[in-house]
């Protein structure tokens, strides 16, 4: 009657104990557990920045842990830097995560690999994923559009700049050198001063004198003789007199000298040799031998009378103006 | 020497009449000699003369005075924007007696032309007459009409009121021999004209010449000798005009748009045979170049924009070239 009295008793102190064994090993069981956890510094940042992620992953001791990775590819995000630090009971590893565009990105879970003192087999942990936002930089839309700005100048290297530099230099030399020569052969020659123009009129005469010993018209050269003999007359008072002689017809030259204050006598007597001259050479006159040395007498008669006026007056003699065409408006 | 001498003779006997008809012409006209002058020479070197000058310088009468003097054939055409190719050619008329088409001849069958203020009229009938002035003929209908020797046609130019006017281009007053420039009397001539004309005493005009002397005279000028000291005055000149920097006259390169043409030429050597006939001379001197040089090259000679800005006239470009290029 005992015995069965005490039966109850004895189940339920069984169970008891039982339930208090059950919740002693599932309390060891809980104290036993590898976890991995995946902390971000940030979830938002700005494009081209970096974002920490530190996955811790802790167990019992003698836990052996394999390499922490992420589980799955990172679209759009990229991986620039892993630290790894080792504690006891576990190990965390430090992730560097960047992107280059703006969106929504899922940094995905990271997995470790272990074994457990207790167990032969390996087993694998992994922490949860992350969303991360990546912004673009804000545009200022009030400041109105501008244009893209050029791309950044390389700045020059030494090497680029060199040739430039000897070519200046050489250029610099080059004209020092020409300087120093031009001064060394000036100061090595004797200064010699320009012979002072010789006198229209000397000239003049001179030119006659030899035209006389040519002997043009002697030989028949009418044409060349009178055109000389008109010719040295012309530059004589275009040198002498400042008159645009060679310029001029033979009417132009008579009147500039009525002008030049030419007595009328010395007018007469250039007219005479000018008119003949003028009939040789455009009309085929041809002259008596008489009268081809009246001409080379007369142009030298005609000096001699004029030199005076030009050696009195020269700086007198007003620089002739153009002069003006028969017959024009 | 007896060649040039004959020449010379013969020159001096043909050319008598120009002394006369210059003075026929002189009774009327007071002053403007440059300007008969010209005209005898449109006349002798079978040229057509562009005479430009303000209203009221006796262009008019003068060519009229000219015409009674060789007894010659004077019409008179004023241009006008309105003016048709037939008003001055002619037409042809439907004649309802006969049924039949005639012609009628228009103004420009005489021998002497006034086309006053050509510019006035439209390119096609400016086209007509320069047309008639070159070919010297005039074709109505199908039939063919030659113009009457001497011809000559002064054409006009007012370099005034230029508005609503068609300037002639610059291959069109190529064809004319000179263009002359005809200023204000002086203040003695002016008064003699004033005199003159209040008293009523103008004197008529006695034709002194046949138009058969003026033919002939043609003939004769070009038989006047020209040296060819002064053939290479005239090319110097006319070159000059093209390449100025070959005659030391570089500063007018960038002045002168274009030069005289081979035409300009022609006309010089032409026109100063024709001046030296006038000076009753056998042979052309350097003088004579001279004289006509302006009249010839004037027109002839195109200013740039740049000369234009510098208000540099073609007058003084030729000034600039003949106190440059030496004298033979």
């Amino acid at each position: 009657m005992v015995g069965a009295a005490r039966r109850p008793m004895l189940l339920a102190l069984s169970v008891a104990l039982l339930l208090s064994f059950c919740d002693h090993v599932a309390v060891r069981l809980h104290a036993q557990e590898v976890r991995a956890t995946a902390v971000a510094d940030t979830n938002v940042m700005l494009i081209g920045e970096q974002l920490h992620v530190t996955v811790s992953v802790t167990g019992p001791a003698g836990i052996v842990l394999g390499s922490v990775g992420p589980a799955d590819s990172l679209e759009g995000l990229e991986i620039v830097r892993v630290d790894s630090a080792a504690d006891r009971g576990g190990r965390s590893t430090t992730f560097t995560i960047t992107a280059f565009d703006s969106g929504t990105y899922v940094v995905p879970p990271f997995s470790a690999y272990y074994r457990s003192p207790s167990d032969t087999g390996v087993r694998n942990v992994s922490t949860l994923p992350i969303a991360v936002f990546v912004r673009g930089v804000d545009v200022d839309t009030s400041g109105g559009i501008r244009a893209i700005k050029p791309p950044l100048d390389v700045p020059l290297t030494f090497m680029e700049v060199l040739p430039w530099a000897l070519a200046v230099l050489a250029s610099a030399a080059l004209i020092w050198l020409v300087y120093y020569t031009m001064k060394k052969r000036k100061l090595g020659e004797r200064f010699i001063p320009a012979p002072p123009p010789r006198p229209a009129d000397e000239l003049a005469l001179e030119a006659l004198t030899a035209l006389a010993s040519e002997k043009l018209w002697q030989r028949g050269k009418l044409k060349e003789y009178h055109t000389a003999v008109s010719e040295i007359l012309r530059t004589y008072i275009e040198n002498g007199f400042r008159m645009p002689a060679m310029e001029s017809t033979s009417n132009e030259i008579l009147r500039a000298s009525r002008s030049a204050g030419f007595g009328e006598s010395t007018v007469t007597l250039l007219a005479g040799i000018l008119y003949r001259s003028d009939l040789v050479k455009f009309a085929k006159f041809v002259p008596e031998p008489s009268e081809n040395e009246k001409s080379l007498e007369g142009a030298v008669s005609f000096v001699e009378q004029t030199r005076a006026v030009r050696k009195a007056g020269a700086e007198r003699v007003p620089a002739a103006a153009p002069l003006q065409a028969e017959g024009t408006v | 020497m007896t060649d040039i001498t004959a020449l010379n003779e013969r020159i001096q006997r043909e050319s008598a009449f120009t002394d006369l008809l210059l003075l026929e012409v002189g009774k009327t006209i007071v002053g403007q000699k440059t300007m008969v002058e010209r005209l005898l020479l449109g006349l002798l070197c079978n040229g057509h003369i562009l005479l430009e000058g303000v209203p009221g310088l006796a262009k008019t009468l003068a060519i009229k005075t000219l015409a009674s003097a060789i007894r010659a054939k004077f019409q008179r055409i004023q241009f006008t924007p309105d003016l048709l190719p037939a008003d001055l050619v002619g037409t042809m008329i439907y004649n309802q007696k006969n049924s039949e088409f005639t012609v009628r001849k228009g103004p420009i069958f005489a021998n002497l032309i006034l086309a006053d203020e050509i510019n006035r009229a439209p390119a096609k009938v400016q086209s007509a007459l320069l047309e008639a002035m070159q070919e010297r003929q005039i074709t109505i209908g199908e039939e063919t009409f030659g113009l009457e020797e001497p011809f000559l046609v002064l054409a006009t130019q007012n370099p005034i009121e230029q508005e609503g006017t068609y300037p002639l281009p610059e291959a069109q007053v190529d064809r004319f021999m000179l263009k002359v420039k005809i200023g204000y009397p002086t203040r003695e001539e002016e008064g003699l004209i004033m005199r003159q004309n209040i008293g009523g005493d103008v004197p008529a005009v006695k034709a002194v010449v046949d138009p058969s002397s003026i033919l002939n005279a043609r003939t004769v000028i070009r038989d006047v000798y020209m040296d060819e000291k002064i053939e290479r005055y005239i090319l110097d000149i006319v070159f000059a005009t093209r390449e100025p920097a070959n005659f030391k006259l570089g500063k007018l390169a960038p002045l002168i748009s274009y030069g005289g043409s081979p035409r300009a030429t022609i006309s010089l050597a032409l026109a100063s045979k024709a001046f030296a006939f006038i000076r009753r001379r056998g042979y052309v001197v350097p003088e004579d170049v001279r004289a006509v040089c302006h009249d010839v090259l004037r027109h002839r000679i195109a200013v740039t924009y740049e000369a234009e800005a510098e208000n540099v006239t073609s007058e003084q470009i030729i000034d600039d070239i003949l106190n440059t290029v030496e004298v033979p």
